[in-house]
């Protein structure tokens, strides 16, 4: 990195600090680009984060996750607290394309300088949540937001999850989510914190809630957070003021336990593992797409003189890689 | 920031409730590799720029058939300026008299694609107009 680019991140730094919308924004797409400017900048704020609470809206899709972060950001809007919502969504692999609508369903902040809105598409980050989540959330958090608000649906790469990712994780489902509890992605009900039925003046809504409180008891630990289960109807607001109540009593929880801190070191920690991966994949992928690597081994592979195994372990072998599983 | 795919903000303003040809462009936008971003109806100009500052994009695509363009796409281009934002591409869809588009023109809209306006036309048009070099770190700073 030169020396002006050095200085023009440390300027936008300030500007990020003071709350300058523009700068924030383009902060953002650094982090997107993947540049090393990206890190300097994550690095570079790191000491300024940890005030906001980052607030993670998982669930699958049409249950009206952008909706109900929409009627979350008014809540907190009417409680004074400012709120950054990263809406995450996923980007065709054919085409790299990607359509973020989520903002369709967001009109809270259109006005509101206290509200920052931002979509983002998965991109490189398999299915959903990454490095890039991590450091966005971060940037939002300097920048001043009292809530950063991370709506998205599912996983991501290298086991970073929204557990990963938030501090309080609200799993969203509707009463036609057409999903048994049961048949819940495995271990998204240990990693939420609330549970919420949405839409819930549909049909089914208390089988939904009780079999939601079901899996809560199973979830649970003797003595640790009690997961809630909360119906809302986001879209007239019912029941919201009453997930906020409930984010907030998780927050306290997370301020007042072990738990709090312990958390904080896996999403840390996650982050350096991310980082460390993001770095081996790439050198990986280079090493493995070099002409020189594929002309040496697809001929052997093709005649048959090689197989798929010997191959890969001689590749990693000339990288002084021993195996991990010695045969 | 080579790497990023341009970023693209399609709006549309005023009240006319039609969005099928905002959706279709979205759409075709996206299948050609950009990343875009749909407001929905209905949007004032303060909210367009809003957008568009907190999403960063490239390219703003507006889009109004309610006759409602000649004074607000205006707004909106004074609205980007006046926070620095004077690079982004700003292309306009709709229904919009050659008058009108000589106008807009003037006023800093790049293109104006009317009815019977191909996507690929469109879409050749983004890609080579936007802009690929805007400033990393002093975004909105003295232009």
């Amino acid at each position: 990195m030169t020396a002006e680019s050095r200085h023009d991140i440390d300027d936008l730094t300030d500007r990020i600090t003071l709350g300058d919308r523009v700068a924030l924004a383009r902060g953002i797409s650094l982090i997107e680009s993947g540049d090393s400017e990206g890190l300097a900048l994550s690095e570079k704020v790191f000491a300024a984060g940890g005030r906001a609470h980052l607030i993670g809206i998982t669930g699958p899709p049409g249950v009206g996750k952008s909706t109900l972060a929409d009627a979350l950001v008014r809540a907190y809007r009417t409680r004074d607290l400012t709120v950054a919502v990263l809406a995450v969504d996923p980007v065709s692999p054919r085409t790299g394309g990607a359509t973020l609508g989520d903002r369709i369903r967001m009109t809270a902040a259109s006005a509101d300088r206290g509200v920052f809105i931002r979509s983002s598409a998965a991109r490189g980050q398999h299915g959903g949540l990454g490095l890039t989540t991590m450091q966005t959330a971060r940037l939002m958090d300097v920048a001043g937001y009292d809530r950063v608000i991370i709506e998205t649906v599912g996983t991501g790469q290298d086991g970073v999850t929204i557990g990963t990712v938030a501090a309080t994780i609200a799993l969203v489902q509707t009463p036609n989510s057409g999903d048994d509890v049961q048949a819940l992605k495995a271990g998204i009900l240990e990693i939420a914190d609330i549970y919420v039925v949405n839409k819930a003046e549909l049909p089914g809504a208390d089988t939904m809630i009780e079999d939601l409180r079901e899996a809560a008891e199973a979830a649970n630990l003797p003595d640790g957070w009690r997961r809630p289960v909360v119906a809302t109807t986001a879209a007239d607001g019912s029941g919201v003021e009453g997930l906020v109540a409930t984010i907030e009593a998780h927050r306290a929880y997370l301020r007042s336990s072990p738990e709090g801190e312990q958390r904080l070191a896996g999403r840390l920690w996650a982050e350096v593992q991310a980082l460390v991966h993001n770095e081996v994949r790439v050198a990986v992928d280079r090493y493995m797409t070099a002409p020189a690597t594929m002309h040496a081994a697809i001929p052997a592979l093709m005649a048959g003189r090689a197989n798929p195994i010997q191959v890969a372990r001689s590749l990693l072998a000339a990288r002084g890689w021993t195996p991990t599983r010695p045969n | 920031m080579e790497n990023r795919p341009i970023r693209v903000l399609i709006a549309k303003v005023g009240l006319d409730g039609h969005d099928r040809g905002a959706k279709v462009l979205t759409r075709a936008l996206r299948d050609a590799g950009m990343e875009v971003i749909y407001t929905g109806l209905h949007q004032t100009p303060e909210m367009v720029v809003e957008a568009a500052i907190q999403e960063d994009v490239d390219v703003l695509g507006l889009s109004s058939l309610s006759g409602a363009h000649a004074t607000l796409f205006p707004r909106v281009i004074e609205g980007l300026r006046a926070v620095g934002l004077g690079d982004i591409l700003i292309v306009a869809g709709g229904v919009i008299p050659a008058d009108d588009a000589a106008e807009l023109k003037k006023a800093g809209v790049a293109a104006v694609f009317g009815p019977g306006t191909s996507l690929a036309t469109s879409i050749a048009f983004i890609k080579e107009h936007a802009p690929r070099n805007r400033r990393l770190s002093h975004p909105g700073g003295g232009s």
